[in-house]
């Protein structure tokens, strides 16, 4: 859980491109060879890896949005940036 | 009739020209030649594409950087909203046109290499100083600021040295590697007996990959998928015929696969005659094997079969002269045998000189 440190700043790796899809209206993520159809808090995430924004400020953005999610929110924003890390699809700065 | 899903991804196939001579390649021996697309005839094919779903567009031939339109085909698909890739042998790739297809918003490039070391790599490509040419290329893609992946065919002369392959891919510090078995189709097929690795070569390569991925996890995504030869089950060749996946060949046929063309007794419609949208949706031939009611016995009853999808069907065809069977390379499928043969006879007394090299429309 190092990278997704409250203080590190996720970006979008360079490959990837975050849009919406003009034809379901859902958000996706595209890859060289792949297409991640995201559900609306991974977009929300996602939308503020930015290289700007903290974890933190990613978490509170998102307790914003969502006031009834709870603490187990911030759980999960960690472990989805974790994951999506791992894919290689962000990067820290 | 099965409703079409939409497609996702469009393989662009400007040119069959290639400055290489690779004999792995999976272009077809004999292309008919009804010459290339123009530039606005891509530039409509693109724009309906996106009209019709599809999110990504890979460039790709034969050679796409032989076409002096590269740059302006890969601004249309920007502008239609399409993730961009090229894939490319990165020869004459000079600064001016990374930098222009940089500026014309390219995602990524997906270079290709035949082995970590030069001597080799210029042996298989059949094209001297090959090699050198694409470390340029690669210095030229990490300048222009485009992100970087790589590929690599993987066959008998070079899959010993995967270890080597992947150290060389993490130096160059690509963001994805692409370790793909030879598939065997064109001139790949010509050359099945000599490219075909052994089973304990295809074995350990699976291993190092697997190590490597583990330990690259984050850094390098690593792709490597046991081939079809092997695996004892079929790949789910494009996820299903005519499903998410279209090809535009350099005549302008449309095509499921790259390599459909040489499906004997299937015609495919032409971008120059028809809508995309009507070839995608209502033409005979994506229609052929969508969905399940095409399948004959084993796959008919299959648990996998909207998983595997029966395999793929140039191989069927290929092996067994009708494409509607069961594909091969799957151990249930009554011709298995045909795959098996060819699995078996696999030996190491073979030389690169016994190679059939691709020769240049």
């Amino acid at each position: 859980m190092e990278l997704a440190a409250s203080n590190n700043r996720p970006c979008l790796a360079k490959r990837v491109r975050l849009q919406t899809d003009p034809i379901s209206g859902n958000p996706v993520l595209l890859l060289p060879e792949s297409v991640m159809v995201l559900n609306q808090t991974g977009y929300e995430i996602l939308r503020l890896c930015d290289g700007t924004h903290t974890v933190s400020q990613i978490i509170q953005d998102l307790e914003n949005q969502y006031p009834a999610a709870g603490p187990i929110l911030a759980r999960e924003i960690f472990q989805y940036l974790e994951a999506i890390s791992q894919k290689g699809l962000i990067e820290w700065t | 009739m099965d409703i079409a899903e939409r497609p996702y991804t469009l393989l662009a196939e400007l040119t069959y020209r290639c400055p290489l001579h690779c004999p792995y390649c999976s272009n077809p021996v004999r292309a008919a030649d009804k010459g290339e697309l123009g530039s606005e005839q891509w530039k409509r094919v693109i724009q309906e594409a996106a009209a019709l779903g599809v999110l990504q567009i890979g460039f790709s031939g034969g050679e796409p950087l032989q076409r002096k339109d590269l740059e302006a085909l890969v601004r249309v698909a920007r502008e239609s909203g399409l993730y961009t890739n090229l894939i490319t042998s990165g020869l004459r790739l000079n600064e001016t046109r990374a930098r222009q297809l940089a500026e014309s918003g390219l995602d990524n490039i997906q270079l290709s290499f035949q082995a970590a070391g030069g001597e080799l790599a210029d042996r298989i490509a059949g094209v001297r100083n090959a090699h050198h040419q694409k470390l340029r290329a690669a210095r030229l893609i990490r300048e222009s600021g485009v992100a970087l992946s790589l590929n690599v065919v993987l066959h008998r002369f070079n899959i010993d040295g995967l270890r080597q392959i992947i150290d060389f891919a993490e130096e160059l510090r690509a963001t994805r590697l692409e370790l793909a078995n030879t598939q065997y189709y064109g001139w790949a097929f010509q050359n099945r007996s000599l490219l075909i690795p052994t089973r304990g070569q295809t074995e350990v390569a699976a291993q190092i990959a697997l190590a490597a991925r583990r330990r690259l996890k984050g850094v390098m995504e690593i792709l490597y998928v046991l081939p079809d030869y092997f695996a004892g089950r079929p790949k789910p060749c494009m996820n299903g015929w005519g499903r998410r996946y279209l090809t535009v060949n350099p005549s302008g046929a449309v095509l499921p696969c790259p390599t459909a063309g040489e499906i004997p007794g299937l015609v495919f419609d032409n971008v120059r005659e028809r809508p995309l949208a009507w070839i995608w949706n209502a033409s005979e031939s994506f229609n052929r094997f969508r969905g399940t009611e095409w399948m004959p016995e084993p796959c008919r009853s299959c648990p996998q079969r909207e998983i595997d999808f029966g395999g793929c069907r140039c191989q069927a065809a290929l092996l067994t002269g009708d494409p509607g069977k069961t594909d091969p390379a799957c151990e249930l499928s009554p011709h298995h045998q045909l795959v098996c043969e060819v699995v078996d006879r696999g030996s190491d007394k073979f030389d690169l000189s016994d190679l059939l090299y691709r020769q240049n429309p």
